[in-house]
């Protein structure tokens, strides 16, 4: 008579529930897993539209990594991506903890709204915005320099200013959805933790610093990790406002896959950054989660 | 039980892998007699028309065809995608460049064979056999028909701001720069503004051709004596014109989002009165008069195409488009109609379609005459081909204002860019170091030299 394991005991107490998710296993291993699985097959070849496709072993790879153009990407990248993880994670954060001292409701529905709104316009949109907003001829930003005797700059094709121009009209984009999240989760502090603290003679920053921080760590792990996630994905951001004065400080890896992938028809190269990217970002992705697991 | 909850189990998994692959397959849309056309150019000027376009053509050949039609900027990305996953097309639009990129693919059928024994298009009255001669590949074979007369680019200008300052038309670069400054600084339209600059482009050197042909310098890559590329752009010889170009800049002359703007962007600065001069195509003649009468009737816009400037040694050149190109793929399982579409759009009857449009759409046709409706007025004769390839055309309506000057000079002037796998590269390159180069970052010398170092870096040279 053989005994029930207690795998078993517990699939057979649930198993509508393992049913019930089976269609969306099923849909990501069709839709994210085989194309991945897809991908590494190309990586290894010398891609064909029609016919067999070679296979050429590690040479993708390998010309990846001789190649002195996707070392300048990938520095880019990090050096972008990196930016864009730290920044719209504390600095949304610290407008939550300002915007949660506002007392009106009104206003502070109000200033929500306003701060979520480039969130909501696709990177044509933003991108096409602050193209003309910093324009040498009939831009905002120079139209005001101007206003005070001084030169415009064009702001897009300059080395120096390119980098904090990216990281800051992300962090514009970016920051009202980040700030979204503290709020709900300053909403479900424990509003009796504010009344002690206030009969104890707390002030606001003191508040802040003791009750409503400690308790917003948790959501902060959460949108460092989906920053990590998406740090070397960049992409949309960088088809929209580059131009190739700048592209040496700007281009990314996801551009490069892009340009070598469906402009040079090099299938089989592009497929190898694609799988370069995605181990990467695993690997980044579970040192930051393992990192994150110890309590502040 | 057990077996009873296993067997639902399996009966659940099959369901959802059925739904997944009869969902998930490509859809079938290529009929034994239906083409799919893939294209960016050809077809109706909004999405709703295509569908219009689509029944006409069937009209006109007896073929069912559907369209498939991204927008321009996505155009390559689709194409590449539809081609690397197999899609089942008939008809392929693509340069020149993008084929020379793909024949190490051998992705296209030869078409050689049928374009002899075609009535249409071996007819030398229609196509000479000199044009396409330009098409053979190395294995001497013809992979792709074309779509239209490319023209060419040339400098389009503000007719009427040169004759309210009493200028002549430049002949020299020098003539240019003076034409220019007065466009700049001389209140061409009179408003007692200042708010014109002489020169608007795009993409930094969009496409400034003539310029450099005046130093007789060609686009993109050429050939030495010993048969290595290079580019002419990243010579000496080209100094002169960079620094006419830095100059102009350094004035104010040239209009200066020169490096991002678009073509919509600097055609607009031209339509609206912002600009006196670009450098486009010649088609453009005709159809910035059409657009800006359309609106506003009683406008003093004139624009018209000028003769590229001499150089110092007697050079006059301006540069033919890239052919733009229909090929079948190999996997097309529809190669006979598609054949016949593209054969089809060198008639009589396929030059009206791919210029007036559509009939009682675009335009009527009564006791023999062809008169344009509101939307085919709108449409500015363009539905893929504005000036057919065919020697034989002659637009019933006339040419749009401007254009017949403006194809006399590409035919005289025009020279035809040298097709390698390299030219976006060469674009990519050429346009970074030359902005730096007219911005004054760097030196026209240092420039050129920080152009030949990355073309040898990305393995051109």
């Amino acid at each position: 008579m053989s005994y029930p394991t207690a795998l078993s005991r517990q699939f057979r107490r649930s198993r509508l529930l393992y049913l019930m998710i089976l269609p969306a296993i099923l849909y990501f291993i069709l839709l994210s897993f085989v194309p991945v699985a897809d991908g590494f097959k190309m990586s290894f070849q010398k891609f064909r539209f029609v016919g067999a496709s070679e296979f050429v072993g590690w040479a993708n790879y390998l010309s990846m990594l001789k190649t002195p153009g996707f070392w300048r990407v990938f520095k880019n990248t990090l050096i972008l991506g990196m930016s864009n993880v730290f920044l719209t994670a504390f600095i949304p954060m610290f407008v939550a903890l300002s915007l949660n001292e506002v007392g009106r409701v009104g206003v502070k529905r109000s200033l929500q709204s306003i701060l979520y709104l480039p969130h909501i316009f696709s990177w044509v949109v933003v991108g096409g915005l602050w193209i003309f907003i910093l324009s040498p001829n009939g831009g905002l930003i120079n139209s005001i320099r101007n206003v005070f005797g001084a030169d415009s700059i064009f702001y897009l094709v300059s080395e120096k200013h390119i980098r904090p121009i990216i990281i800051g009209v992300n962090l514009w984009k970016q920051a009202g959805y980040v700030c979204i999240l503290f709020l709900a989760s300053i909403a479900g502090i424990n509003p009796e933790l504010y009344e002690a603290a206030t009969i104890d003679g707390a002030n606001g920053w003191q508040r802040a610093r003791f009750i409503t921080i400690p308790e917003l760590v948790r959501t902060l792990k959460v949108v460092l990790l989906l920053n990590v996630m998406g740090a070397l994905r960049i992409f949309d951001q960088i088809y929209v406002m580059r131009n190739e004065v700048v592209a040496p400080k700007v281009d990314v890896l996801m551009y490069y896959v892009y340009v070598h992938g469906l402009e040079k028809f090099n299938i089989g190269y592009a497929s190898a950054i694609s799988l370069f990217i995605f181990f990467i970002t695993l690997i980044v992705t579970l040192l930051v989660k393992r990192v994150s697991r110890y309590e502040v | 039980m057990r077996t009873k909850s296993l067997l639902l189990l399996l009966a659940l998994l099959g369901l959802v892998a059925a739904m997944a692959f009869a969902g998930g397959g490509k859809e079938d849309r290529s009929s034994d007699k239906e083409v799919v056309w893939l294209t960016s150019v050809q077809g109706g000027r909004e999405p709703e028309e295509n569908v219009i376009f689509q029944n006409e053509v069937k009209r006109l050949t007896g073929v069912p065809v559907t369209l498939i039609k991204p927008p321009g900027s996505e155009y390559k990305t689709k194409m590449t995608a539809m081609l690397s996953t197999g899609e089942p097309l008939d008809i392929v639009y693509l340069s020149a460049a993008d084929m020379a990129a793909l024949a190490d693919q051998d992705l296209f059928e030869p078409l050689t064979d049928w374009i002899e024994k075609s009535p249409v298009l071996k007819n030398e009255s229609i196509i000479p056999a000199s044009e396409w001669d330009r098409l053979r590949q190395a294995d001497g074979e013809i992979y792709a028909v074309f779509n239209k007369f490319e023209q060419g680019t040339l400098a389009i200008v503000r007719y009427d701001w040169l004759e309210n300052l009493g200028l002549k038309e430049p002949k020299t670069l020098d003539d240019y720069y003076e034409v220019l400054r007065a466009f700049t600084y001389d209140d061409p339209d009179g408003n007692g503004l200042d708010d014109t600059y002489g020169l608007g482009i795009g993409y930094t050197l969009y496409d400034l051709s003539s310029f450099f042909g005046a130093y007789g310098l060609v686009r993109g890559f050429a050939e030495d004596a010993s048969g290595k590329l290079y580019s002419p752009f990243a010579t000496e010889a080209a100094i002169p014109v960079y620094e006419f170009l830095a100059r102009l800049y350094r004035e104010g002359i040239l209009e200066p989002n020169f490096i991002t703007n678009t073509s919509a962007n600097f055609r607009d600065l031209f339509m609206t009165g912002k600009t006196g001069m670009n450098f486009y195509w010649a088609a453009w003649v005709g159809l910035y008069n059409q657009t800006v009468k359309a609106d506003n009737p009683h406008s003093p816009f004139k624009a018209r195409a000028l003769a590229p400037p001499m150089g110092p040694n007697g050079h006059i050149m301006c540069r033919n488009g890239d052919d733009g190109l229909m090929a079948i793929p190999r996997i097309s399982r529809n190669k006979d109609n598609a054949f016949k579409v593209m054969e089809f759009w060198h008639t009589q009857e396929g030059n009206v379609l791919s210029t007036l449009g559509i009939l009682g759409h675009d335009y009527t046709y009564t006791n023999g005459t062809y008169k344009l409706t509101e939307v085919g007025a709108k449409h500015a004769m363009d539905h893929g081909a504005p000036q057919p390839k065919s020697l034989a055309w002659t637009n019933p309506l006339g040419e749009s204002e401007g254009f017949a000057e403006a194809a006399e000079i590409i035919l005289k002037y025009g020279y035809t860019q040298m097709v390698t796998p390299y030219n976006s590269l060469w674009e990519e390159i050429t346009r970074a170091e030359a902005a730096k180069i007219i911005l004054g970052s760097v030196s026209p010398r240092a420039g050129i030299a920080a152009m030949n170092a990355r073309f040898k870096e990305e393995g051109v040279f």
